[in-house]
């Protein structure tokens, strides 16, 4: 069950004034959230989606919550763009664009911070976001389908370390629009510094099997 | 970085959004223009970038928005500039591909190139590959004839929705009633004997509702025909009158084109079938003095038309000038079966002419009624026949025959407990409750020409896409 009031798309120009996000990313947030991978009931305005959020500083475990994201009310073109929508973008921008979709709404709620731009670079699902100033930088991705639920993880490390090659600390977010076991839209969120992730791998390296390191031990 | 140097106030994102929101709708000529001023803002802000990190930066994005509106021979001038050495160490794969990338849709002949490509997918008929290389190449055609590619793919790949949408768009400009409009619905007609009906109607409303003309609201009230006669009581009536309202609509709509319009075969084909689903639809209503005047401006329309006749005739039956219109529907061309039926019907029943009663029902049989009509007409052969004193295997396989075409028809297994009631009480002769039969309504309209038609008309389409695809104007 949610914790909060949803969390709707026609809310972004407000939210967001800076950048058109509900033209940018509306059309493929919604096909993510309601037609592909998962088709929902005719008429249904919202999803829930699972959120693992660790805020600044970035230390500490990250908070679980579900939050409502919803589709009603935005304009009709939006909604008629979605019927073309998955014959006219490729399947990565469209996952991508979604992504940027629903952590916009997030960032804002958890984090009340506001987006300032969104630009894509390359000729991929490749985007440059800004948020809050120079202060943040965010990097966002998003997964499709994410059978075994690994992919999800993995992503979020690469997002990661990626934030930390632009600023000393950042936000990395990874939706995945399929998660195992109910292929439910999850949400990962962390705010991340070269010392948290310095903390993590090293914790992730303390963790060898208890007979290794007794025999080391025992040396 | 200053992440605050490039779009500063969200305006090159502002403008990027629009040209994407404008691509996903294949609104290719608005995004080219969003992504063009996108990028022009981007460059604006060059003279303020001190460090070169932050130049170089600040011409991939801008170098993007051009390459993403199309623009490429501008995108290749400006990324030559770049040196991919200031660019973020983790952009460089991003950076190699997007340079060639670049190379290969700035190069002279790209545009014939991928027409090719294309056009050779189709012979390999893949149109969801095709569907795939315009997504990645949404530059190569006007944005009309790139509508019309995607409509005709997405009705071939059964993506309804997409379908309707794309050909609204690609005949925003068209003439009512010009082939282009035509080619668009061409496909639907037969559907619903396909037992693709839901699927019609999903992609006639759409398109209707977002290009109301003659064609789009004639063929809507011939689905809607096909969709009242799968129901039953009040919700039949209820979608024959809707059916009425766009046959009325179109019709009006049909009477204001242009002369040479209105002498187009293919429109005039589905004008016809029009009158003829609208007519049975009147007289399911009960509505006799709608369905005459219907009938006289068909007649108007077409005086060698026998469908008209026909119907003039069904509504007057029985009486002498119904036969007067029955006979004179089967010397035209096209008559369908329904005149042959009636006929056929008057010499088992008034003539008892069973010779010619049988003659008659072969010829409705050769009309090519649908699954429904045929069943019964086999099993009026096995009554005619076992009338005529044919063996019993022989009216046993005529009853067989209709029951495989049309397994659950209500009036074939009435006929059929008959004979075999018949048979069991020696002596009955089962013509009477027979003739109750022969009285029961046919519920069909009779069109022979529309699989022929509508071949052609998908026939025509295909061709057309392929010589859009190949860059005929």
């Amino acid at each position: 069950m949610s914790t909060g009031p949803t969390l709707e798309l026609r809310d972004l120009p407000s939210i967001h004034s800076k950048v058109s996000l509900l033209h940018h990313c509306g059309p493929s947030a919604i096909v993510r959230l309601s037609l592909d991978p998962t088709q929902l009931p005719s008429g249904t305005m919202a999803r829930e989606v699972l959120v693992e959020w660790l805020s600044c500083p970035g230390s500490g475990d990250p908070r679980q919550s579900v939050e409502n994201i919803g589709w009603s009310g935005v304009p009709q073109s939006i909604l008629d763009a979605c019927e073309t929508w998955t014959a006219t973008k490729n399947e990565k921008v469209i996952t991508e664009e979604a992504a940027i979709g629903v952590m916009a709404l997030l960032v804002h709620r958890l984090e009340s911070a506001e987006i300032l731009s969104v630009l894509q670079i390359g000729s991929g699902g490749d985007y440059l976001l800004a948020m809050n100033g120079q202060t943040v930088q965010i990097e966002s991705s998003g997964i499709r389908e994410d059978d075994r639920g690994y992919h999800t993880n993995a992503r979020l490390k690469e997002k990661a370390n990626q934030v930390l090659t632009k600023s000393p600390a950042g936000f990395a977010s990874v939706v995945a629009f399929s998660h195992p076991p109910n292929r439910s839209v999850c949400c990962r969120l962390h705010f991340v510094t070269s010392q948290s992730l310095a903390l993590k791998q090293t914790k992730g390296r303390n963790k060898r099997p208890r007979q290794m390191r007794n025999s080391k031990e025992r040396k | 970085m200053n992440a605050l140097l490039f779009d500063r106030d969200g305006a090159a994102s502002k403008l990027a959004a629009e040209g994407s929101l404008a691509l996903g709708v294949g609104e290719t000529e608005l995004a080219a223009k969003k992504y063009f001023e996108a990028g022009a803002l981007l460059e604006k802000g060059l003279v303020e970038a001190r460090k070169p990190a932050d130049l170089h930066l600040l011409r991939f994005l801008a170098a993007t928005q051009y390459y993403r509106g199309g623009h490429y021979s501008k995108a290749e001038k400006l990324s030559k500039r770049i040196e991919s050495r200031y660019l973020p160490r983790d952009m460089d794969p991003t950076w190699q591909r997007f340079q060639k990338d670049l190379r290969f849709r700035a190069a002279p002949g790209y545009v014939e190139r991928m027409r090719l490509r294309l056009g050779m997918l189709s012979t390999k008929g893949e149109p969801r590959a095709i569907l795939d290389h315009l997504k990645e190449h949404p530059y190569l055609y006007k944005q009309d004839v790139l509508a019309f590619l995607r409509g005709s793919l997405c009705e071939e790949l059964g993506h309804w929705k997409a379908a309707a949408a794309f050909y609204a768009a690609a005949i925003q400009n068209a003439q009512d009633g010009s082939d282009y409009v035509l080619m668009t619905v061409g496909r639907v007609l037969c559907m619903p004997s396909e037992g693709r009906l839901e699927e019609a109607w999903e992609f006639i409303s759409r398109l209707r509702d977002k290009r109301p003309n003659s064609v789009t609201n004639l063929v809507a009230s011939i689905t809607c025909f096909h969709r009242a006669s799968k129901l039953a009581g009040v919700d039949r009536l209820a979608m024959h009158r809707q059916q009425i309202k766009l046959f009325e609509e179109g019709w009006a709509t049909f009477k204001l084109l242009p002369e040479d319009r209105k002498k187009s075969e293919d429109l005039r084909w589905i004008v016809s079938i029009g009158f003829s689903t609208a007519n049975m639809a009147l007289m399911r209503l009960g509505d006799d003095r709608r369905a005459g005047e219907l009938i006289e401006e068909e007649i108007e329309f077409d005086p060698n038309d026998p469908g008209p006749l026909s119907a003039r005739g069904m509504l007057n039956y029985p009486s002498e000038r119904a036969l007067a219109d029955f006979r004179k529907a089967i010397e035209l061309p096209h008559p369908g079966y329904v005149p042959f039926v009636y006929l056929a019907r008057e010499a088992f029943l008034r003539k008892k002419d069973l010779a010619e009663a049988e003659r008659l029902t072969n010829e409705a049989l050769s009309r090519q009624p649908g699954p429904a009509i045929q069943a019964r007409l086999f099993s009026w052969l096995a009554m005619i026949r076992h009338c005529r004193g044919a063996d019993r295997v022989e009216v046993e396989l005529l009853f067989d025959r209709g029951l495989q075409i049309d397994p659950r028809n209500r009036q074939v297994w009435e006929a059929y407990k008959e004979f075999t009631d018949a048979l069991k009480a020696e002596n009955s002769d089962s013509r009477q409750s027979w003739e109750a039969e022969f009285h029961e309504e046919f519920d069909e309209p009779s069109n022979p020409i529309w699989k022929a038609s509508e071949e052609s008309l998908s026939f025509r389409k295909n061709r057309r896409r392929d010589q859009l695809l190949a860059g005929a104007p």
